[in-house]
């Protein structure tokens, strides 16, 4: 019998027994479906069919002397007792009249870079797109996604960050308005296989050669640096292309376009065409948690002069308060904003509408946030937990606007560090290579 | 090494003490920012009965138990049950994450030195067949534990019900001990995750009672 076909709604996914009833598949077709066990004994201990990972005999053994996976198992868990079932991927129907509904121009070098991706989608190969901040980078993917669903290819947009979905979402609805579409991330439980899907990386575990183009959006982002799981998530989940955006590529991907294994394009300037803000480099004792005089007369004079407003990152959540409370004494009045937050949201939206006008923070928002006219302060810029990825971003909240294309940022640190000194120069390559 | 709740890197700086000492270092199983979420109970200021925090002799519900079958168990916790707590009990009961079953080590180990002969209440045959781990052994399974009590199975886990019919539960457990085993044990303690409203531990007792013990029964919970 050609089980090729057997329930369309699911198909490219992997799923337990238990998922697949919940998304409404009755017995008798779930028994027609190809099945591989959950876990199962290997080489080096116990082997995911789901995430791929391995895990040693010692670690993943229960006391019934089942395995389990504990890498995956935020989307439940699983043991050596369950069955995943594959649901067969069959392709759409080309739809050679599918036009996207964005109407926005490219500038010349967004053009050149649009067309790299449609070569890289013809010729199914992985690519990174290394565009620095405010590039439009979701601009440029307009055209290789319409390029993918003509063909008839699902299309995966994912990204560690659910911010980055959530801000995403609106965006291609409006680009592909006669596209079905979903959104998928922790908690929105099981959805139906759509042409456009946006997710979280983890999502992806659930897919297995589904996607002709998956494109990773901020792929240096948290958690999928530390996570080798997520990476091997998005290999199992694409037939095809596989797209990696950053504007600050980890030093895995650049050994990778360091050996040829994998292609690179350039995006080195901002859409307004402008060259990043470079970052000065300010020696204060303790890092400049206690913003002594010099800083402070600077900070005050680019919110009076060019009225902009000042985003302060620190590393750690309980110097939020600290800071705030020296401002306070001196006359400014700032907002606190870190990731468990209850109010983080409605923080953030008052700082877009300009109140107040100071922003302290931890690295939550370094990125995926424009302000359009806003300087950068980093305090301790020489902590261990910013790399040298995190300083570019945050560096790049700077001069966003073609108005405002040199905002002061300021690494204040105690000590010179090798990030640094890395990420000051990065931001110089970038900007020479924009030039030529 | 890395905390088994947050999944963070560990990092321990030990007091000079410790390292000087001949007792073996044991490195903690979770980190400084997981355990300040747990409320630890105050063990001054406890009923003497359950182990709760209060600061009355005999709390409500003890009463309640003396008053019912005219005796109180000795209990005592280590945590009092918080939405963190919450948390880590789903993460390690329902979802099975078995990783977690060492985060309680060292307080469990503190918490159950020199109390007599510590019994485990084990879980159902059901939830064994479907976790693959029993949740009590599990957390206790660093300490010698002597297993008298099997537990049938029962209509609706006690954590789906309300207070009211917690307190309704029929007995469950049954002792596999011989009447000689039992005359041979001076204390008993019996062990679980959790005191709520303390139906299961009476019921455990009641079923060593009824298998002829006639000794001493207290009980140590993870958290009350």
């Amino acid at each position: 019998m050609d089980t090729s076909n057997v329930w369309p709604a699911l198909a490219g996914q992997q799923l337990t027994a238990r998922e697949a009833q919940h998304a409404g598949v009755p017995a008798h077709i779930l028994a027609q479906i190809l099945s591989v066990p959950a876990v199962a004994r290997g080489k080096y201990g116990w082997h995911c069919a789901r995430c791929q990972g391995w895990v040693a005999s010692n670690v993943g053994t229960l006391p019934a002397q089942w395995g389990y996976c504990p890498e995956c198992i935020v989307l439940g868990r699983l043991t050596s007792t369950d069955q995943l079932y594959r649901f067969p991927n069959q392709p759409l129907p080309p739809q050679p009249d599918l036009r996207m509904s964005w109407s926005g121009q490219l500038t010349a070098q967004q053009t050149r870079v649009a067309g790299e991706l449609i070569t890289a989608f013809d010729a199914g190969e992985r690519r990174l797109l290394w565009a620095v901040t405010g590039a439009g980078k979701t601009e440029m993917l307009f055209p290789v996604i319409e390029h993918a669903l003509r063909q008839g290819g699902r299309v995966a947009i994912v990204s560690p960050r659910v911010d980055v979905i959530l801000e995403l979402a609106p965006r291609l609805q409006r680009a592909f308005t006669t596209v079905e579409q979903a959104v998928r991330y922790g908690g929105t439980g099981p959805a139906s296989s759509v042409p456009l899907l946006l997710a979280t990386t983890h999502q992806l575990l659930r897919y297995y050669a589904a996607f002709a183009l998956v494109v990773v959006d901020e792929v240096d982002a948290f958690p999928f640096t530390t996570e080798p799981m997520l990476a091997r998530a998005v290999n199992q989940a694409a037939c095809g292309t596989v797209l990696y955006l950053t504007a600050t590529p980890g030093p895995d991907l650049l050994r990778q376009v360091r050996r040829h294994q994998l292609a690179v394009s350039y995006l080195p300037r901002r859409f307004h065409g402008a060259p990043l803000p470079e970052p000065d480099v300010v020696l204060a004792r303790g890092g400049g948690l206690s913003l002594p005089r010099r800083l402070l007369q600077q900070l005050r004079m680019v919110m009076t002069t060019e009225q902009s407003q000042v985003m302060i990152f620190v590393p750690a959540i309980r110097q939020l308060r600290q800071v705030q409370a020296t401002l306070a004494k001196q006359g400014i009045v700032a907002a606190t904003v870190y990731a468990g937050d209850p109010a983080r949201a409605e923080k953030v939206k008052a700082f877009r509408d300009g109140h107040p006008r100071v922003l302290v923070t931890t690295t939550i928002l370094e990125r995926g946030v424009t302000i359009y006219n806003c300087a950068v302060m980093v305090l301790q810029a020489d902590a261990p937990l910013f790399g040298v990825s995190a300083l570019v971003q945050m560096a790049g909240r700077a001069g966003r606007d073609r108005e405002h294309a040199d905002n002061p940022v300021w690494f204040v640190c105690a000590h010179y560090t090798l990030s640094i000194r890395r990420a000051c120069r990065q931001i110089r390559q970038l900007n020479a290579r924009g030039e030529s | 090494m890395e905390c088994c709740l947050c999944h963070r890197p560990l990092t321990q700086s030990w007091r000079l003490a410790a390292l000087m000492a001949s007792a073996p270092l044991v490195p903690p199983d979770l980190c400084g920012e997981c355990r300040r979420d747990f409320d630890r109970i105050d063990p001054d200021h406890v009923c003497t009965g359950c182990g709760r925090p209060s600061h009355a002799e005999l709390c409500g519900d003890c009463q309640y138990w003396r008053h019912r079958d005219g005796v109180t168990l000795h209990n005592r916790a280590v945590y009092h049950y918080n939405a963190a707590l919450k948390d880590v009990m789903h993460q390690y009961k329902a979802v099975g994450d078995y990783r977690l079953h060492t985060a309680f080590r060292a307080d469990l180990c503190t918490l159950c030195r020199g109390v007599g002969r510590l019994v485990p209440l084990t879980t159902e045959p059901s939830h064994y067949a479907r976790r693959g781990f029993d949740p009590v052994v599990g957390l206790f399974g660093h300490l010698k534990l002597w297993g008298c009590l099997t537990k049938n199975d029962t209509d609706l886990p006690q954590s789906r019900k309300k207070r009211g019919a917690r307190l309704r539960t029929p007995q469950s457990f049954v002792c596999t001990a011989s009447t000689a085993e039992l005359a041979r044990v001076r204390q008993i303690c019996l062990v679980d995750d959790l005191y709520t409203t303390g139906t299961t531990l009476h019921h455990a007792a009641q079923a060593l009672r009824d298998a002829g013990y006639r000794g001493i029964i207290i009980s140590r919970t993870l958290i009350r």
